[in-house]
């Protein structure tokens, strides 16, 4: 910890103030003849031991705000730790070290070590002081800085790189300001890095390393130029439905080199079987997008990886997933109008939608709104309220604890909403409210509207995006609510007038959609359209599966272990909880698939965990362009938002350091409320 | 004449002129309009009375009729069935003083007793005088003589506070030794358990006296003026106890109140009188007040 004022340190002579005024008006004990003690014999060693305990607080507090403020005003920094910044050193240097994933190609963690070793290797030890700083995604100081070159050898040796992507902007940041407060004839960041350019692609150019600091940058090559082929992206369902529907597993593969390649193989994996395999060809510096479509029939976990060449299987050329299915889902399908005439009764055309065939992956329960109960509600996943004017008051309670606890809700709004009614009830788990039902205007010879500007980037639109895959313009609305209060919602679909056709609410940790016109010939032919029963099966399924938990991660992510089970990692090894900062959990530190058992040591749940993918890219940025980035002239002048590295509030430690700031000031004055309260009571004891 | 280091002349001469009055029975404790209800004819001449039917014919005074041609009954002062017995704690309690210029609750009390003695003797009625602290130490059984008055002033002057209190004890031998029922007047601090003193005054009542409780507390006692952390020694059992006043004294005050409430009610259970006087203020001030109140009630 360094100060920005050290000055102000001379303050904590302060502390005596207190412990004076302590000792020079603490109660001088007097004697005193009395006829009888038979009235506070019993509270007086009580009140004599807490007068005594609270002078004694008090002294404590007084103490500890005097020591407080004086820390306050010399306004503590963590970085350059251990060093004297009155000392002037002959030369300051912090040792940046690149442990990104894109370091662990061959030959580059030797390498890294290696030159690690020469920048600090020419330091010496009582003249010269160093740290030394990692960085992946964030800096992380290894060796604090100080005039100890040993630890930083030693530190240097041991770096090892890991999974995270790269930042190099931020860890030339975090060493600027090691340097900031100390004193010495030469200041030298020191940048040992690959230089991979997505790891530069962070630099905003809003700031500049202090004048008197010099950047040297050690570009450190791979050995081997590996297969130059590497995963970029990566599609995989998260969560699905269990039915025989197949679903689609996609990647992207670029080719990092200058000449294409062709038969690359490219291989699914499934359960530790080759499922699918397909051979692609690459152009020089192309990518090509790989589509594996696949039935998933096993409930739980289905864990897989989509792996590059025929070799074996690595964290470079792999990428892991676990499409996990669920059951048959409950939909309570509440009819607002139930009515022996199918065509304007809503509930008859989603029934025969949602459960075509027995096979159907729904289990719909079919109510009137009269009948509904919060039961009804409780067991479902989905509830569609079709034509609902209004429900009771405990149903609709049920329905805000539905969607706080991950479930979907479908409002297909019709002539039984009113307005009123529906705002006030519905108002908190709709996507919006509604003002009036509209007629459709002709025109252009059409006598009703249809679904424009539909949103296909949204997993329920997402199917209907490619030619012959449902045309959602040709169901034609003659009726529709006008709506209102949807700055919340996403639109998914328009009518020709603009006017919102489909909206999207994430309330709590579920989702309500509304689709603002009814199931119902008067309204509209949706259900006579061949896309209606995708469409509601879409609408479904995403309601139900788009909250299922969580399956791919990232490395350094925290996994979401249950309470009780135990997590076995990529080699089967188990895993105990560590602590980083105040949480402490599971990290995931390196790609794979991790399994979590449960205390029978039953297969729990099982987390796909990837590298960072723009590791694979082997393009650098030159260290050139990077010094001049960010080294300031000896005439440059800093104006305007420009940030100072020196001194302008910067960002990652940097707001670290004001927050302690801020805690130390929110302590003084805890403090001083502290000593006021108990200085009151010792005064009136 | 009386020693003036215990009878305050100036206190008598201000409460002269008070009407004593009696609330109920005990005979002779009357001052003023009904001064003695034995009314004798065989020592003094006192006054005379208008005849009224029922009054003997022999008690007329013919001379005063053959003067005046009104019937006249000559009355006598007769020595009164009134004996008051006067128990003074001399406790060692009893010599404490806040403040060093003020009255010890001793010489208060000893100043009370001697006033009060002396209206005894003055209106002819016996008083007594019993002095006490774990055990009794003095007995000056009722007399109506001038020089029993004397003795008693004396007794009183040189009286130096003693031991711890035991109230309860001495009362209950006093209680059976007094022969004739009469007025018993307790003066003490009562630093005992109450409800030890509290029967103890019940026997007397038992043996038909008017009971009267005289408390005479200290006003430091009665205020708890100490502002800084205080040893407090007891002044009976030299017991230490080292407090901060400051947050004793809600302790202490709450604890007195009960203690002082606790002799009021037992007092009021057996009909006995209580008055608890303040050394602070003047000893005619709290007596007239006193005697005001119970003229009243009277």
């Amino acid at each position: 910890m360094s100060f920005v004022n050290p000055i102000f340190l001379f303050a904590l002579a302060g502390v005596a103030v207190p412990v004076l005024l302590h000792v020079l008006t603490r109660d001088r004990i007097q004697h005193a003849t009395f006829s009888t003690l038979r009235f506070f014999a019993k509270g007086a060693k009580l009140v004599v031991r807490r007068k005594k305990f609270q002078e004694l607080l008090l002294l404590l507090l007084r103490v500890a705000l005097a020591a407080l403020l004086a820390f306050v005003f010399a306004r503590p920094f963590f970085g350059a730790k251990t060093v004297d910044t009155r000392h002037e050193f002959a030369t300051a240097r912090v040792v940046v070290l690149d442990v990104s994933g894109s370091m662990k190609r061959a030959g580059l963690p030797e390498a890294l070590k290696k030159e690690a070793q020469d920048a600090a290797g020419s330091l010496t030890e009582g003249q010269d002081a160093a740290g030394l700083i990692t960085f992946a995604d964030t800096p992380a100081i290894q060796v604090p800085f100080g005039d100890k070159i040993a630890p930083v050898k030693a530190a240097a040796d041991a770096v090892t790189p890991g999974y995270g992507g790269t930042n190099i902007a931020d860890a030339l940041r975090k060493a600027n300001e090691l340097l900031r407060s100390v004193r010495a004839k030469q200041k030298e960041i020191v940048l040992v890095s690959d230089l991979q350019r997505a790891g530069w692609s962070y630099f905003k150019g809003d700031w500049k390393l202090a004048g008197d600091v010099k950047l040297t940058i050690r570009q450190v090559k791979p050995t081997d130029a590996g297969s130059g082929l590497g995963i970029v992206e990566m599609s995989a369902p998260n969560s699905l439905v269990l039915d025989k529907q197949p679903a689609s597993i996609a990647v992207r593969i670029a080719n990092y080199s200058d000449q294409p390649r062709n038969d690359v193989d490219v291989a699914l994996w499934l359960g530790g079987q080759k499922a699918d395999a397909q051979k692609v060809n690459l152009r020089a510096n192309g990518t090509v997008a790989v589509r594996f479509r696949h039935v998933f029939d096993t409930p739980g976990d289905n864990p897989g990886y989509v792996v590059i060449g025929s070799g074996a299987s690595t964290p470079d050329n792999t990428v892991y997933f676990n499409a996990r299915t669920i059951p048959r889902i409950p939909v309570l399908l509440i009819d607002g109008r139930p009515s022996p005439n199918p065509q304007i009764d809503a509930a008859f055309f989603l029934n025969k939608a949602l459960v075509p065939t027995d096979e159907s992956p729904f289990v719909v329960t079919t109510l009137a709104a009269d009948k509904v109960a919060p039961q009804n509600v409780a067991g479902s996943s989905v509830v569609i309220l079709a034509n609902v004017g209004q429900v009771p008051p405990p149903v609709a309670e049920a329905i805000e604890a539905l969607l706080n606890r991950g479930g979907g809700v479908f409002f297909l709004l019709g002539d039984q909403a009113q307005a009123d009614s529906f705002n006030s009830e519905f108002g908190r788990v709709a996507p919006c409210k509604l003002r009036q039902i509209l007629q459709a205007r002709p025109a252009n010879g059409e006598t009703a509207e249809s679904l424009t500007r539909i949103d296909f980037d949204h997993p329920v639109f997402e199917v209907f995006s490619l030619p012959h895959h449902g045309d959602l313009s040709l169901p034609k609305f003659a009726r529709y609510w006008e709506t209102t209060d949807t700055q919340l919602s996403r639109v998914l679909a328009r009518f020709g007038d603009i006017r919102p056709a489909i909206l999207e609410r994430r309330i709590g940790k579920g989702v309500s959609l509304a689709l603002v016109s009814a199931i119902d010939s008067n309204w509209n032919d949706f259900a006579y359209q061949s896309v209606f029963l995708p469409f509601v099966h879409q609408i479904v399924r995403y309601l139900a599966v788009q909250t299922g938990q969580q399956a791919t991660f990232t490395s350094g992510d925290l996994l979401p272990v249950p309470d009780g089970d135990t997590l076995k990692d990529p080699q089967g090894q188990t895993l105990t909880p560590t602590q980083t900062g105040t949480k402490s959990g599971y990290y995931a530190a390196q790609p794979g698939l991790y399994n979590a058992l449960n205390a029978q040591g039953q297969q729990d749940f099982c987390y796909a965990v990837n590298g960072n993918l723009t590791e694979g890219d082997p393009a650098t940025v030159a260290g050139d362009e990077i010094a001049a980035a960010i080294e300031r002239a000896p005439d440059e002048m800093l104006g305007g938002l420009d940030a100072d590295a020196t001194s302008a509030p910067q960002q990652g430690s940097e707001k670290k350091d004001a927050g302690l700031w801020w805690y130390l000031l929110a302590g003084a004055l805890a403090l001083t409320f502290a000593e006021l309260v108990v200085g009151n009571k010792t005064q009136r004891h | 004449m009386a020693n003036p280091g215990v009878l305050d002349f100036n206190v008598l001469g201000r409460i002269d002129s008070m009407q004593l009055l009696a609330k109920v029975v005990v005979e002779g404790f009357i001052l003023g309009l009904h001064r003695s209800p034995y009314r004798g004819f065989s020592v003094e001449f006192a006054e005379y009375r208008q005849y009224s039917p029922g009054d003997e014919v022999k008690h007329v005074d013919w001379k005063v009729y053959g003067k005046t041609d009104r019937y006249y009954i000559k009355q006598f002062e007769e020595e009164t069935n009134l004996v008051c017995y006067l128990i003074v704690d001399a406790s060692a309690s009893m010599g404490y003083r806040s403040a060093p210029e003020g009255p010890t609750k001793l010489q208060y009390a000893a100043k009370m007793a001697a006033c009060l003695a002396y209206f005894m003797m003055r209106q002819r009625d016996a008083a007594g005088l019993m002095i006490f602290d774990t055990k009794i130490r003095t007995v000056l059984p009722p007399r109506l003589r001038q020089t029993h008055l004397k003795h008693m002033l004396a007794a009183l002057e040189t009286t130096e506070p003693g031991g711890e209190t035991n109230i309860s004890g001495p009362l209950h031998e006093l209680a059976e030794g007094l022969k004739r029922k009469g007025l018993v007047i307790l003066i003490s601090d009562l630093l005992d358990e109450p409800e030890k003193v509290i029967s103890a005054l019940q026997h007397f009542r038992f043996q038909g006296h008017e009971v009267i409780v005289f408390q005479v507390m200290d006003n430091g006692e009665l205020a708890f003026p100490f502002t800084t952390m205080t040893e407090f020694t007891d002044l009976e059992t030299g017991q230490k106890v080292t407090v901060s006043p400051e947050g004793m004294k809600p302790v202490y005050l709450e604890e007195l109140r009960q203690f002082l409430a606790a002799y009021e009610k037992g007092c009021g259970g057996i009909h006995a009188e209580y008055k608890l006087f303040d050394t602070g203020k003047p000893l005619e001030l709290a007596l007239s007040e006193y005697l005001y109140r119970r003229s009243r009630l009277g």
